[in-house]
């Protein structure tokens, strides 16, 4: 039970974060590899504290890792988490989706038997 | 805050009644409920508000237990139950399955929670309970569930 509460505290966190479409873009950028917070922020009209205060929250979330080097903070992806919370959705999506097809086939096979 | 949802949406040529029956009829989902790798799919249900169903799945190696209890049965237009399986960790979800008549059709929208765990009261009292039980234990005097009772419940 507690190990579970744990569970679903990481996936708030973790839909919580990617709830955003800058911290998405953060992350989709991080794709490619490791960026500094400086490189991180440059395409967006925002401060680089504000970029900061988003890198945070995907870093509580535990989507990406930060390593400080100096002054130079480098972020990178933790893709592990990712897989965690989207396992369960994609296996029920795709577990509902075919069962109302077997659902499906089933009434039709009892509709032209006729019966009811 | 944030929950996982899944939504699925599906046109069926059948009645809602036809379509809401077939929830309920423990034969036809041994049918319809295997998925993939699933050989064979045994499915035990007490069909009624309150009632519990047990569907077990058994694939090559694998075999998963999904629980749950119905909690709305509205004929012919809402199902809701909750669905505990041993395949994601026990957590309790809800399902919600609701039927609108289209013409001839219907459209089945069924949406799968995961419910962020809440405790309630009760288990809130049932865990004082215990603890204070375990307290008198400790200090060697007979706790007396009543009194115990009450007294949390005027702390909640």
């Amino acid at each position: 039970m507690v190990r579970s509460d744990i569970h679903a505290t990481v996936l708030n966190l973790v839909f919580g974060a990617i709830a955003d479409s800058t911290r998405r873009s953060i992350l989709d950028r991080l794709r490619g590899g490791a960026l500094t917070v400086t490189a991180l922020a440059e395409p967006y009209a925002m401060s680089l504290n504000a970029v900061s205060k988003h890198v945070k929250t995907l870093e509580r979330a535990g989507l990406i890792r930060r390593k400080i080097r100096g002054r130079e903070h480098s972020c990178q992806l933790n893709a592990r988490r990712f897989e965690e919370a989207m396992n369960w959705m994609s296996y029920y999506t795709r577990f509902w989706n075919d069962r109302m097809d077997a659902l499906e086939e089933h009434l039709a096979i009892r509709q032209k038997r006729g019966t009811k | 805050m944030s929950t996982q949802t899944v939504t699925i949406h599906k046109i069926l040529s059948a009645s809602c009644e036809e379509v809401f029956d077939a929830w309920l009829d423990a034969d036809g989902m041994r049918v319809w409920m295997c998925p993939g790798p699933v050989t064979s799919c045994e499915v035990a249900m007490e069909p009624r508000p309150g009632g519990k169903f047990r569907i077990v799945m058994t694939a090559p190696g694998a075999e998963f237990v999904n629980t749950g209890e119905f909690r709305v049965l509205e004929r012919p237009s809402k199902l809701e139950f909750t669905w505990v399986s041993s395949r994601w960790g026990n957590r309790e979800t809800l399902v919600t399955v609701d039927l609108h008549e289209r013409g001839t059709q219907c459209e089945l929208v069924l949406t799968h929670e995961r419910v962020p765990h809440k405790h309630s009261a009760g288990e809130l009292v049932d865990g004082w309970k215990q603890i204070v039980g375990k307290l008198a234990e400790h200090l060697g005097i007979a706790s007396e569930p009543p009194i115990a009772t009450e007294e949390v419940k005027e702390n909640l």
